[in-house]
């Protein structure tokens, strides 16, 4: 579904005297179809470089990224994102919100009401769908974006640290109801996704694989299976073996971390190179 | 609250007409000089017919100017906006231009078109129109970058980043613009009328003061400060209507995000 090889990005200065950054080293690793990949790592990583250039928003320094075989060259629209912020417009209805996507892509609106009442009914949003995002907690904004992500029907889904702004214990509800919408819907045609976050316990508790990224420049530093039991729920994470995964990925940020701090503490020829 | 916020404003405006008519009895100011507000407001009863056609003939200019103000700064705004090199080219014109004082081309104005309407009107314009187009850009340059990468991530045309992203968030830049560009028309209108005219509220200002009728004047300046209200006012409450997404903003709308809550969110 995804391949990423020998995929870097580096931004250039600033300014005349700035240097180039190097957000993104090296990173090579794929995603299959119907997978729930979590990318984890210190913030700084290259995360959101890495979001933008999956929707191919932003072009690629070096290397190549495959969507469905094709290498990514551009926006396809057979993606959904989810930021970290709701990104809904003000402008526009709860329901008007969820079809947005319906309107750049110059779909009929008609042929999606029924999908889009499912989904709003799905997040509970249904009794809200006239009504402003304003009115609406930010757990609820971030169920419409969730809904406006999925109402093209995308096979991939790109999610850029989306429940990071919210409390604990939405953060929790909104991690299970991903869940379900990812498994219960659609059987055999199940949406690949690609989640970004930097709290390891939600990681774990979604994925099928965990890859920890190391701080920038970004580069995969180790990816782990998680082999627990599906459908999952909030008692797992309590148990001994997903306390396990958290902890071995814990330790690996901070391999990752201590050995950027030092690499940062000598001189550093590669970023003269490029 | 609602009461207070129209009773207060009116209360401290009927003090300062007290004191200034009790002022003006005291020390026996002639009224050349300051007439008292009970001579202003006799006078508008004796003019009100000459006051009503010239007020209706400046309010016809600052509204037209204001217009073509809108009409013109707009689309300028969106072609500023649209592309670095309409950017490039116009900003430092219009940026010229706006730093030379209205009133000093206002003579060359009428010359060019005439005593007539349409020399205020183009007068009244080129004072007004700055805001609306820098408002206006503004406006549609601070669109969410998330928001823009979303539709952009879906193919988006820029047509369809413009309609869809850009245009509806740079509406309440564009109504605080048009509300600054509004008053200043009326300005303009006054302006034009002073360099030279045979109608509206700034041609009656100048002939009362030459003739020293200064209850007239200030019958004029009453009527310009009304009609500088209420065109502000009339613009707010279009904005009201047109953008009810907005209202929130607008202080006392504490109201939505309470009525959510008690629904269970």
């Amino acid at each position: 579904m995804i391949e990423l090889h020998h995929v870097r990005k580096l931004y250039p200065p600033r300014s005349r005297h700035g240097q180039p950054v190097l957000a993104v080293a090296d990173v090579t690793f794929d995603v299959a179809r119907g997978e729930f990949v979590s990318i984890v790592g210190p913030s700084g990583c290259g995360k959101s470089t890495l979001v933008k250039m999956l929707a191919g928003l932003m072009d690629i320094t070096a290397g190549e990224i495959y969507v469905n075989g094709q290498p990514v060259c551009g926006p396809h629209s057979d993606i959904g994102i989810v930021f970290q912020t709701p990104t809904l417009l003000k402008w526009r209805s709860v329901l008007d919100n969820v079809l947005l996507p319906l309107d750049i892509l110059r779909k009929p609106r008609l042929a999606f009401t029924e999908r889009a009442e499912e989904l709003l009914r799905l997040v509970g949003l249904w009794d809200f769908r006239n009504d402003y995002p304003s009115v609406l907690s930010g757990g609820m904004q971030q169920r419409a974006a969730l809904c406006r992500a999925l109402i093209h029907d995308p096979s991939l889904l790109v999610m850029d640290e989306p429940f990071g702004a919210l409390d604990a214990f939405t953060r929790e509800e909104m991690n299970l109801e991903l869940l379900k919408l990812w498994a219960g819907r659609e059987a055999g045609r199940q949406k690949t996704i690609v989640f970004i976050t930097h709290s390891i316990p939600e990681a774990v508790l979604l994925s099928d694989r965990v890859i920890v990224f190391s701080p920038r420049p970004g580069t995969v530093d180790s990816i782990f299976e998680i082999n627990l039991p599906r459908p999952r729920t909030a008692d797992l994470q309590y148990s001994e073996q997903f306390q396990a995964y958290a902890r071995n990925i814990r330790s690996r940020i901070g391999v990752a971390a201590n050995a950027a701090v030092a690499q940062q503490n000598t001189p550093r020829p590669t970023r003269a190179l490029v | 609250m609602k009461l207070h916020r129209i009773a207060l404003p009116a209360l401290n405006l009927l003090a300062l007409v007290i004191a200034w008519e009790l002022a003006v009895r005291i020390f026996r100011v002639p009224e050349f000089v300051l007439p008292a507000p009970t001579a202003i407001l006799a006078t508008m009863v004796k003019h009100a017919p000459a006051l009503w056609r010239n007020s209706l003939f400046t309010l016809y200019e600052s509204v037209a100017g204001f217009l073509l103000s809108v009409l013109i700064g707009v689309p300028l705004a969106i072609a500023i906006v649209w592309s670095a090199y309409l950017r490039n080219t116009l900003y430092p014109i219009l940026l010229l231009f706006q730093s030379i004082p209205k009133t000093a081309i206002a003579p060359l104005i009428i010359l060019w078109l005439g005593y007539g309407d349409l020399s205020k009107i183009v007068i009244a314009f080129l004072v007004a129109f700055f805001p609306v187009v820098v408002d206006t850009a503004m406006g549609l340059m601070s669109a969410d970058g998330d928001a823009l990468d979303l539709v952009r991530s879906l193919r988006s045309t820029r047509w369809q980043e413009f309609v869809h992203i850009r245009m509806p968030h740079a509406l309440p830049a564009f109504f605080s613009g048009a509300k600054v560009a509004i008053t200043l028309a009326v300005i303009g209108a006054v302006i034009g009328e002073f360099v030279g005219a045979s109608n509206g509220l700034g041609y009656l200002i100048l002939l009362s003061t030459s003739s020293l009728q200064t209850d007239l004047v200030f019958a004029c300046l009453i009527i310009l400060a009304a009609q500088g209200i209420m065109l502000f006012y009339l613009i707010e409450s279009i904005e009201w209507l047109v953008l009810p997404w907005n209202r929130s903003s607008h202080a006392q709308m504490a109201e939505p995000a309470f009525n959510a809550a008690g629904r269970g969110g």
